[in-house]
C-alpha cells in the first residue's frame, strides 16, 4: 500500500528514469553514427590548448585542505541548525510555556554556536586559514654552457612557434 | 503535544544544568584557554596549565560536593534520563579527575618533548575535552550520550595519538582512528537494531517487558554484542585489541598513559551500568547469557595478551600485551560483580594508578636511556635504588603479589569469581579461574625481566649523563606510595567504598 | 516491536553495510577503507530511520542528526591524518604503513 508521500516520490522517479532515458538515448545513436578513427593528437589528454605534460591523473596540490574540512564542518553543522530553527519560534510551544520554550532553545543554540566560534577564530589566529604560499627555491646549478650559446638556440628557432616546435620533435 | 508536559520537560532540563556544574567547569576551562590563547597568545606556558589544572580541580570538587548532597542509592535523571547521576557515576568521574592532573604535571616540563605541538593550547584542549567525553560517558544513561561520549572520546585520543611530528605518531594515530570508526559503524549498526527490537534508545526499558518474551534471545544477544564493540575497543578486549600494541609504541608516552586509564575506566563505568542497570530488563536468562559471553571474551582477552607479552622485547609492546591482560582480569570482574560493586570498584581504582605508574616509569627510563628496549635499561636500577625500587612496587603490584594494592585487587576479583562458580557450578567461571591464576604465573616470568635487568645485572655501558625530570620522579615515587598504601589500608579503603556505594 | 520495516529494506541496509565491510577489509588504499566505513555508517544511519519511522517519539531521527554531524567530524579529522602521514611518508598504502609492527 503506498501512502501520500510514496506517490509524490513517484514524480521524482519518473524525472530520474526520463533523464536517463534521453541522455542514454543520445550517447547511443552518436555512438552508432560516429565514425571511429582515433589518432594520437585526438586521444591526448585536452588541457585548454596547452601541451600537456602527463596524464589527467597527476596529484593535486592540497594546499587548501584546511579550508575545506572546515567548510564540511561548518556545513555539517547545519543539521543540526535546521531542525532548532523548525521549533524554536513555534508559536503554540512558546504559548504553552509562556516564552520559556524560546528562551531556553535559544540559550542552547548559543552553548552550540559560540564555542565553534571561538574554534574558528583560535584557528584564524593560529594562521591555519592562510592559504600557505608556494616558495619555489631558486636553483643553484651552474651550468657550464655560457648562456650566449642558449640564447643562440632561442634566436634559431625564435620564428617557429613552440606548438610547431613540439610537433617537429614529434616527426 | 501536550503544553503542560513540554513546560515540565523544559523545567526538568533547566533543572539538570547545575547538577552538570563538573562538566561545565571542564568546558569553562576549555573556553577559557581558547580565548585566552586568541586574545593573548603570548606567555603560553606560563598560564595554559595553571588554568586547565584549575578547571579541572574545582571540577573535581565540585563533583565531591555534589556526591556529598545526594542520598545513598539516590538516583538522579538529568536531562530526561539521558545522563544521571549515582554514586557510581561520582566515584568513577572523582577518579578520572584526579588521575587528570597527573597528565597534565606530565606534560608540562617543555623541553622533553621533541615537538612544539605538545605544548600548544590545542593539545591542552583536546586533553580536557576528551576528559570531558569520558565523564559523560560514565554519566551516560541512553544509547545516544553512550555514543556521543565514546566519539569525543576517541576522536580527541587520536588527535592526542598524533601530537608528535613524527611518521610513527602519525601512523598510530591513523591506526586508531580506522579502528575507532569501524567498531563505532559496527556501534550504530547494532544499536539500530536493538532500537528496532526494544522500541527505544533509552537504557532504562519502560515497556520491553511484553514484547521482551517475543524477541528472540540470540538476536538480541548478537545486537548487544555489536553495540559494545566500540566500547570493548576502548578498553582493549580481545578481539578488538589489535591496535594496542601499535599504538602505545607510536604514541607519545603521555598520552599512552591517558589512554591506559581515563577512557578504560570510563568503559568500565558503562559496562557495570550496563549489567547493573539495563540487562536485568531484559529477563534473567539474557543477562546469565551476558555474563557467560563477558567470560568467554575475559578469558580470550587474559590467554591474548599473557600469551603475547611472553614474546616482547620491546617495553612498550610488552606494558601493552600486560594491560590487555590486566584488562582481561578487570572484564571478569565486571561479569561476576552483581552482587558487590565495591571490589571490582577497588580493582578498577587500582587499576587506573597502576597504568598511570607504568607509563611513567617508562617515560622515566626512556629519557634516562633514549631507548625502549629492555637490553639498554641494564643496572639502572643500582645507580638510582629510588627509581629501581618504585618500578619494582610497579611490577609487583602489576603481577599481583603482596604488599602491593595490585595484590589485593587481583584477590578481591578472585574471591569474587569463586563465589559466583560455589553459586552457580558453571564450568566457563572455573576454567576462567583457572587460566587466570596460569597468567598470573605467565606473567611474573615477563613482568619480572624489567627489576632483573635493572638490579641484577652489572651495567655494560658507561652511565649516561642525562639528569632525570624531577617532576616525573616525584610522580612516580608517589604513586609507587600509593600502591603501598593500598595494600596495608585496603581494609579501610573497602569500607569508604562500601559506605559510599550502599 | 508492533510492527516491523519491509524486509526489503532491510537487506538494502545490512548489503550496503555488508559491501562497506568488504571494501575495509580488502582495499590497500587508506582513502578506500575510508569510503568504505563511510559506507558502514550510512547502512547504519538508514537502518535508524527506517526503525524510527515506527517510533512516535522518533527518537531514531534525531539520533540520525546527531550521528550525521558526528561523522562528519570524524571524517574531518580522518582526512587531515591521512594527510600528515602523507607528508611524512608520501604514501597512504595500509601495506607500506609499516613502522610500528613487531621487531
Amino acid at each position: 500500500m503506498m501512502g501520500i508521500e510514496q506517490i509524490a516520490f513517484l514524480e521524482i522517479l519518473t524525472f530520474i528514469a526520463g533523464a536517463l532515458l534521453l541522455v542514454g538515448l543520445g550517447s547511443l545513436t552518436s555512438a552508432l553514427l560516429q565514425p571511429n578513427l582515433p589518432n594520437e593528437a585526438k586521444l591526448c589528454t585536452y588541457e585548454s590548448g596547452e601541451v600537456p605534460t602527463g596524464g589527467s591523473w597527476g596529484k593535486f596540490n592540497a594546499r587548501f585542505y584546511v579550508i575545506a574540512i572546515i567548510f564540511m564542518l561548518f556545513e555539517a553543522e547545519t543539521v543540526l541548525l535546521f531542525p532548532w530553527a523548525m521549533v524554536w519560534a513555534n508559536p503554540t510551544l512558546n504559548e504553552a510555556t509562556e516564552g520559556l520554550w524560546a528562551r531556553y532553545t535559544a540559550m542552547s543554540i548559543v552553548l552550540f554556536i559560540v564555542p565553534l566560534g571561538i574554534g574558528l577564530a583560535y584557528m584564524w589566529r593560529q594562521g591555519h586559514l592562510a592559504s600557505t604560499h608556494p616558495c619555489p627555491i631558486p636553483p643553484t646549478f651552474a651550468s657550464k654552457v655560457p648562456k650566449a650559446h642558449y640564447e643562440q638556440i632561442n634566436h634559431r628557432y625564435a620564428s617557429t612557434p613552440r606548438r610547431l616546435q613540439h610537433i617537429q620533435k614529434a616527426k | 503535544m501536550n503544553d503542560q508536559l513540554v513546560l515540565q520537560h523544559v523545567q526538568d532540563n533547566l533543572a539538570s544544568w547545575p547538577l552538570l556544574l563538573p562538566e561545565v567547569l571542564v568546558v569553562i576551562a576549555i573556553v577559557t584557554i581558547l580565548v585566552w590563547s586568541i586574545l593573548l597568545p603570548r606567555y603560553q606556558h606560563y598560564w595554559l596549565f595553571p588554568v586547565a589544572l584549575l578547571g579541572v580541580s574545582l571540577a573535581w570538587c565540585s563533583k565531591y560536593w555534589l556526591g556529598s548532597q545526594l542520598k545513598p542509592h539516590q538516583t538522579l535523571p538529568l536531562f530526561h534520563q539521558l545522563l544521571v547521576l549515582d554514586p557510581l557515576t561520582v566515584f568513577f568521574c572523582l577518579l578520572l579527575l584526579s588521575i587528570a592532573p597527573f597528565l597534565l604535571l606530565l606534560t608540562r616540563p617543555r623541553a622533553y618533548l621533541p615537538s612544539r605541538a605538545a605544548d600548544s593550547p590545542a593539545y591542552v584542549v583536546l586533553l580536557l575535552g576528551s576528559l570531558l567525553g569520558s565523564c559523560l560517558l560514565v554519566m551516560a544513561f541512553h544509547w545516544l550520550t553512550i555514543y556521543l561520549g565514546l566519539t569525543l572520546l576517541s576522536l580527541t585520543s587520536a588527535l592526542l595519538i598524533g601530537s608528535h611530528t613524527t611518521l610513527q605518531s602519525a601512523e598510530a594515530s591513523l591506526k586508531y582512528l580506522l579502528y575507532s570508526m569501524t567498531t563505532t559503524a559496527m556501534m550504530l549498526w547494532g544499536m539500530a537494531y536493538y532500537y528496532g527490537l526494544t522500541g527505544t534508545l533509552a537504557l532504562s526499558l519502560p515497556d520491553v517487558a511484553p514484547s521482551g518474551q517475543t524477541i528472540p534471545e540470540y538476536i538480541l544477544l548478537a545486537m548487544l554484542l555489536l553495540c559494545l564493540s566500540h566500547i570493548f575497543f576502548v578498553f582493549a578486549t580481545a578481539p578488538y585489541h589489535f591496535w594496542v600494541p601499535d599504538v602505545y609504541q607510536g604514541a607519545p608516552t603521555v598520552v599512552v598513559s591517558y589512554l591506559s586509564t581515563v577512557p578504560k575506566l570510563a568503559t568500565v563505568a558503562v559496562l557495570l551500568r550496563l549489567f547493573h542497570q539495563c540487562l536485568p530488563q531484559l529477563g534473567p536468562a539474557l543477562l546469565e547469557h551476558a555474563q557467560q559471553g563477558m567470560a568467554v571474551l575475559s578469558l580470550l582477552t587474559i590467554i591474548v595478551g599473557n600469551t603475547a607479552a611472553l614474546l616482547q622485547n620491546n617495553l612498550q609492546r610488552l606494558m601493552a600485551y600486560g594491560s590487555i591482560a590486566q584488562g582481561g582480569l578487570l572484564m571478569a570482574g565486571i561479569a561476576t560483580s552483581l552482587n558487590s560493586q565495591v571490589c571490582i570498584l577497588y580493582y578498577s581504582a587500582i587499576y587506573g594508578v597502576m597504568g598511570l605508574a607504568t607509563w611513567v616509569g617508562i617515560k622515566v627510563l626512556q629519557h634516562l636511556t633514549n631507548s625502549v628496549h629492555l637490553q639498554d635499561c641494564v643496572g639502572l636500577g643500582r645507580r638510582l635504588p629510588v627509581l629501581g625500587s618504585s618500578i619494582t612496587v610497579v611490577i609487583l603490584s602489576l603481577i599481583g603479589l603482596p604488599p602491593t594494592a595490585g595484590f589485593t585487587g587481583k584477590f578481591l576479583v578472585f574471591t569474587a569469581l569463586w563465589e559466583h562458580i560455589q553459586r552457580t557450578g558453571s564450568p566457563l567461571f572455573v576454567s576462567l579461574l583457572v587460566v587466570g591464576l596460569l597468567g598470573t604465573v605467565l606473567s611474573l616470568y615477563y613482568y619480572l625481566q624489567l627489576p632483573y635487568v635493572l638490579f641484577c645485572k652489572a651495567a655494560r655501558l658507561p652511565s649516561s649523563t642525562r639528569n632525570v625530570n624531577q617532576t616525573e620522579y616525584a610522580i612516580l615515587s608517589c604513586l609507587a606510595i600509593l600502591l603501598l598504601a593500598g595494600f596495608f589500608a585496603a581494609d579501610s579503603l573497602l569500607r569508604v567504598l562500601g559506605n559510599w556505594l550502599d | 516491536m508492533v510492527s516491523m520495516p519491509p524486509p526489503p529494506l532491510l537487506i538494502l541496509s545490512a548489503l550496503v553495510f555488508a559491501v562497506g565491510t568488504v571494501v575495509v577489509l580488502t582495499k590497500q588504499n587508506v582513502l578506500f577503507v575510508l569510503i568504505g566505513v563511510e559506507l558502514m555508517l550510512s547502512a547504519a544511519c538508514f537502518d535508524f530511520v527506517l526503525f524510527s519511522s515506527y517510533d512516535p517519539k522518533q527518537e531514531g531521527q534525531v539520533f540520525v542528526l546527531f550521528f550525521i554531524s558526528m561523522i562528519v567530524c570524524e571524517t574531518a579529522v580522518a582526512l587531515a591524518i591521512i594527510l600528515k602521514v602523507y607528508q611524512y611518508h608520501q604514501s597512504i598504502d595500509t601495506e607500506q604503513l609499516q613502522q610500528l609492527r613487531e621487531k
